[in-house]
């Protein structure tokens, strides 16, 4: 290569390396760049750095045969021009490399807000709300706060049959992970009973159906069964080779009812017995992938206040001892879905002496995705519960009732989802009339 | 006329052969680690948020944007969707954060290097960082 050519490489390597310099050097004003901007820039800035390697080993190589290395290269005191060239670059590609940390570091800052929205139109044969509504707005965040320390907080805006805009803080804990067989948790989370309680939570979109079984409703939406808790949780696994061994354990306030609705004692308790219970599950791997059982108990005195003549106060009407035997079996394989829990209630009335009553609760699903966005589905619940408990009697949504579901589920995408489903339920022992409807619901999550 | 050595078509034959070719040519990956006593059959549950832990050190799993689809192919068995949803629904129900995403090898074996317990993969083959396998 003759002199002026090789100068004239060098140039242009040298004003590259220029610009890499002065590009890597203002690094700390690209904090208020936004993280596009400093993919791009990056991107840019590792292509110069590539070519630039490139022509320097093209250089080399043409003036340094490999067979002959120079002794003059290896012991002269100063670096060639070449040399100098090699450490700049290494220079910039841990400035890069710095840079790139830095990019990531913003981006750990950030809080992803996460979310699910859904809306919906009913009919209804009986006196339940007809038309269009809007449903909910969920968020939840999962605040990254250290290595072991975990924390969760669902906001829920939910639209009530009224038409008021209700908040609650559905979930709010906070955990510590001492090893994958163990994580506690402190706050209010969803009791841990059966499968689909903690399973869908106030997700819309991931839930296969427009409406839970009613049974495992929320407490402000008919459900009988404490679903949400304030306490302690305990939760893990221990693998084995053919699947994992899951369990949760709790105690917590348990709740109260308070005309009719049972309320999770958010602030304190307030009959200093606590909750207790436990979930103990199987998740088969293998050729068995997506079969889980389990075992679940629930215990805990639940008491149920009345109002008085005054709004303003309630006393205690009654002392129960919710005692809640469950079990489940659920099979999601990658073309089905097959969701079954069975609850069994040895509820003991605390005062009056009417002793020790017998009910018992079941749903059954069963879905099969025909397509990757098409799933059609049945479910089959029934809720048998006695009414001279005063746990069951004292509840709004005490009453047995069968319910048959036919729905089919659609996927736009991944984030969208929209259901259609046909209800027909029927009351057993209170004056309620039975009731057809017609649901459609547009569920999305962010 | 101008005799070429090659015919034009021929030329232009093998060009679109080889181009379709490289479309269906699936790379390496290099599953790397910052330290070893990581065993490969662990990687799916690593990657799924199953495992947190070796030993006492918590593992920090980290996506690669640039290998993401053959990794979970090869690797993980299933596709980005899939992996996306057992994601959201993982964070969802149990406040688990699911892997950062970086978007190049240099990036990501930047990170590994620097980061105790990062697990990530590359398509280009990594140095001085500990490799768990090749796919």
């Amino acid at each position: 290569m003759s002199h002026s050519k090789k100068n004239s490489v060098l140039a242009k390597s040298i004003c590259r390396l220029s610009f890499l310099v002065i590009f890597a050097s203002s690094a700390p004003s690209f904090a208020t760049m936004t993280n596009e901007e400093l993919q791009a820039k990056l991107e840019q800035a590792l292509n110069e750095i590539a070519q630039l390697k490139a022509e320097v080993k093209a250089q080399q190589a043409k003036e340094k045969p490999p067979s002959e290395p120079t002794m003059s290269t290896v012991a002269s005191p100063v670096a060639s021009p070449e040399q100098q060239e090699s450490q700049r670059i290494s220079v910039l590609e841990n400035q890069i490399t710095q840079l790139s940390q830095h990019s990531n570091s913003a981006a750990d800052t950030g809080l992803p807000i996460h979310g699910f929205i859904d809306v919906g139109l009913a009919h209804s044969s009986d006196q339940q709300p007809n038309g269009a509504s809007i449903s909910k707005l969920d968020f939840y965040l999962t605040p990254s706060i250290g290595g072991r320390i975990k924390s969760l907080v669902e906001l829920n805006f939910e639209v009530s049959s009224t038409g008021e805009v209700g908040t609650d803080l559905e979930r709010m804990q906070l955990g510590y992970t001492f090893s994958d067989e163990l994580t506690l948790w402190l706050g209010r989370f969803h009791t841990p009973y059966g499968y689909w309680n903690t399973a869908y939570h106030h997700g819309a979109q991931i839930q296969p159906t427009i409406l839970r079984p009613q049974f495992l409703d929320f407490e402000d939406s008919g459900g009988i069964i404490p679903a949400h808790n304030v306490g302690l949780w305990a939760t893990g696994g221990f693998k084995t080779s053919d699947g994992k061994f899951t369990y949760d354990l709790i105690i917590a306030n348990g709740p109260r009812i308070v005309g009719g609705i049972l309320d999770p004692n958010l602030a304190s308790d307030d009959n200093h017995s606590a909750m207790v219970g436990a979930n103990i599950g199987y998740e088969f791997n293998h050729t068995l992938e997506g079969l889980k059982i389990g075992l679940d108990w629930l215990k805990g005195d639940v008491n149920s206040y009345d109002y008085t003549n005054n709004e303003n106060k309630f006393f205690n009407a009654t002392q129960n001892e919710l005692n809640m035997l469950g079990t489940y079996l659920v099979y999601l394989p990658d073309d089905w879905e097959f969701l079954n829990e069975y609850y069994y209630f040895n509820n003991k009335n605390l005062i009056g002496g009417s002793g020790t009553h017998h009910s018992w609760a079941a749903y059954s699903q069963l879905g099969f995705h025909v397509t990757t966005v098409w799933t059609p589905y049945v479910r089959w619940e029934k809720a048998k519960l006695d009414q001279s408990d005063n746990y069951f009697y004292t509840q709004e949504s005490g009453q047995s009732y069968d319910r048959s579901i036919i729905g089919a589920r659609y996927d736009i995408n991944p984030k969208a989802t929209l259901k259609f489903e046909l209800l027909q339920t029927n009351y057993n022992d209170r004056d309620v009339h039975d009731d057809n409807e017609i649901l459609f619901q547009y569920a999305v999550r962010f | 006329m101008k005799n070429y050595p090659f015919n034009s078509w021929k030329v232009l034959t093998a060009a679109t052969l080889l181009f379709i070719l490289s479309q269906f040519a699936i790379a390496d990956v290099y599953v790397i680690a910052n330290t070893g006593g990581i065993s490969d059959a662990d990687l799916r549950d690593i990657f799924l948020g199953e495992k947190q832990f070796s030993g006492a050190l918590k593992l920090i799993p980290i996506d690669n944007s640039a290998a993401q689809e053959e990794f979970l192919s090869k690797v993980i068995k299933v596709d980005v969707t899939k992996y996306n949803a057992t994601w959201t629904k993982k964070s969802f129900r149990d406040g688990a954060t699911p892997p950062a995403v970086k978007s190049n090898d240099l990036e990501v074996i930047s990170y590994v290097k620097s980061t105790p317990g990062a697990v990530a993969y590359v398509n280009s083959e990594p140095k001085g960082v500990v490799l768990i396998k090749k796919f």
